[in-house]
Order: structure tokens, then sequence, then C-alpha cells
């Protein structure tokens, strides 16, 4: 091969610029030849020492093959493991709301509860239902018996209507 | 995945696997244990391992992140891996290589005082021979970077072997 055409080959690949097939051509030509200039020397070994390193190998006693007894002990998961990462986003999340909430919002935080009875209780004025005279209460008792009677009448006229309703389908099915 | 499945499609992988994790963890016994942690993350996949478009690049991404995990748990290495060494510091002086006449030992040592991100971009590509855009992938970085430390890692190696060969003549 052409020394010049090594020489720019040399030149690009230093500057990044070779292919993939020009840097195999440049490998081999350094591997393979002898008597080269004094100048490419270290070079030669430079592409030497890539090659070799390509050489190297996992240790034999690495267990990796399928049947050794540690791949075989975990078969494929089916389960979708939660990341960690993940689950500490979250949290943390969680714990950045649970605090603006508590910022925003602190006296719903500091008091406690109050009963809905006694709320309802203290803010319910009760005595302004309670009648005043005697008239008043026999009027009150009046429209209460008016409505139960009329909710009874009410009750009555519905249960009529679906016995005669009931009737009707009995004869249909008779 | 089936035994047959994992020795077809994923054993071929190990000694470049290891040869990365090698580089990266400048140890031996932890290298070992980074690809047989892989390999059993691979394994555990399942199905799903199909469905990855580049798996090799997939799995080196994945031996890297490994990788990372395990020298943050080392004292001192997460400091390495974020800011490199000085090739300076690191590599060895011209004239006692000279004497042990070790040339392969001396660009070993030189390259693994290269900075990481330069250290591994020249692995993938003058070792293992693999694309801008696959290197891209597994160092999760953009081709122009991939492309500048390559080019940095290669001038760095040149002029230590000008110099070594300047000294040696």
């Amino acid at each position: 091969m052409d020394n010049q055409y090594i020489k720019s080959l040399l030149d690009r690949y230093f500057e990044g610029e070779t292919s993939l097939d020009e840097e195999k051509m440049l490998s081999t030509f350094f591997q393979n030849s002898k008597d080269l200039p004094a100048e490419w020397q270290g070079f030669q070994h430079l592409f030497q020492f890539f090659a070799e390193e390509k050489q190297q190998t996992a240790p034999s006693n690495l267990v990796l093959q399928p049947s050794g007894s540690q791949l075989l002990d975990q078969s494929p998961k089916s389960a979708t493991i939660i990341s960690l990462r993940w689950a500490r986003s979250v949290a943390a999340a969680i714990a950045i709301l649970a605090i603006a909430l508590w910022i925003l919002h602190p006296y719903e935080f500091a008091k406690p509860a109050e009963p809905i009875a006694e709320v309802q209780k203290s803010k319910i004025d009760w005595s302004k239902y309670e009648p005043k005279t005697t008239e008043e209460a026999i009027q009150i008792t009046r429209k209460a018996f008016h409505r139960v009677g009329y909710e009874l009448n009410r009750g009555t006229r519905i249960a009529t209507s679906n016995v005669e309703k009931m009737g009707q389908m009995g004869k249909l099915f008779n | 995945m089936s035994p047959k499945e994992f020795n077809h499609h994923i054993l071929p992988m190990r000694d470049k696997l290891y040869r990365f994790a090698y580089r990266m963890m400048s140890a031996n016994p932890d290298a070992e244990d980074v690809v047989q942690e892989v390999m059993l993350k691979l394994w555990q996949q399942g199905e799903q391992l199909f469905q990855i478009q580049n798996l090799e690049a997939w799995s080196m991404r994945l031996t890297k992140n490994q990788c990372i995990d395990k020298l943050r748990a080392r004292n001192h290495a997460h400091k390495a891996w974020k800011e490199g060494f000085d090739l300076a510091d690191q590599a060895p002086q011209p004239d006692r290589t000279t004497e042990s006449n070790d040339t392969m030992n001396y660009l070993r040592r030189c390259m693994e005082g290269l900075p990481q991100q330069l250290k591994l971009a020249l692995q993938l590509r003058d070792i293992e021979g693999m694309s801008y855009q696959e290197i891209a992938e597994v160092l999760e970085i953009t081709m122009a970077q991939v492309k500048v430390n390559i080019f940095r890692a290669r001038q760095q190696l040149r002029d230590v072997v000008l110099k070594n060969q300047t000294l040696n003549q």
C-alpha cells in the first residue's frame, strides 16, 4: 500500500475523521507490515496494542451458562419491579405536597376537629321555633295531625292502587 | 427465554462486555462481578429482551451503569469517574519502559491513565470497532461528544507514543 496514502489515513485517523473501514485498513496494514519507517513504529505498536486488547476474553471460570446454578435459580421475572428511584420520587412529592398544605392551611392542621353535633348545636337557634302562645301551639299540633292524616291516606291510596294492579296481573297469568 | 436462546443471543457478547467492564473497573475481580450481574439481569428480562432494537448497545449500556454503581460503592471511585486521571501523572516514565521493553504494557497503562470518558470512547471505537452512533447510545452522550472524546483520546495517545519514540531513539 502506498505510504503517502497511509500517511494521509493516519493524519485523518488522529483527527477522528476516518471511517470504520479505513481504521480497519490501517490496523491490518500496521499489523502485517515489516520494515516500516522509524517514525511509524510507535503507531505500529499502538495498533498492535488495540488488536491485542481485542483478544482479551472473559475468564473461563465465570459462570454464565444458563445451566449454571445461579442463572437457573433466577427464572425470568413476570412481575414488574418498582424502581426504588421512582418510589423515592413519589415519596418526596407526597412529602412536599403535605408540607405545602400545612403551610397554606396551618389552622386546619393545628385545630382539633369539632364534633358535627356540637357544631350544629352551637349554630342552630331552636328558641325561634318554640310556640309563643297556646293558640300557636294548637295551630302547630293541628297542622302536624293534618300532615300525618294526609300521609296515611296517601299510603292507603297507593296500597289500594298496587293491589288492583296485582289483581289485573293475576288475571293475565290465569 | 430458553437456555438455547440465551446461548445464541447473549453469550457471544460475553467477552466484549467483560473487556468493557474490565476497562472501566481497572480491576479484574470487579469486572467479573459486573459481567455476572449483567448476564443475570439479561436473563431475567426474558422475552422482553428481544424487543430491544440494538441488544448489544443496550447490554453495553447496562454494563456501564452496573460499573458506575460498583465504582460509586468503592471509595474515591466516583471522583475518578467524574474527573478522570491526569495522563501525565499516571503514565510510566519512558526510560523505565525502555528498560522493561514492555511496550504493550506501557500503552495499556497510558490508556488506563486517560480520563474515563475518553478511555471508554476509545475502547468502544478502536478495540470493539463500534460506530459513533452505537458509542453514543452506550455512553449516553451525543455523537458530537463521542467524536470529540475520540479525537482527544487519540491525540493524547499519539503524543505519548511520539514522546516515547523520541526518548528511545
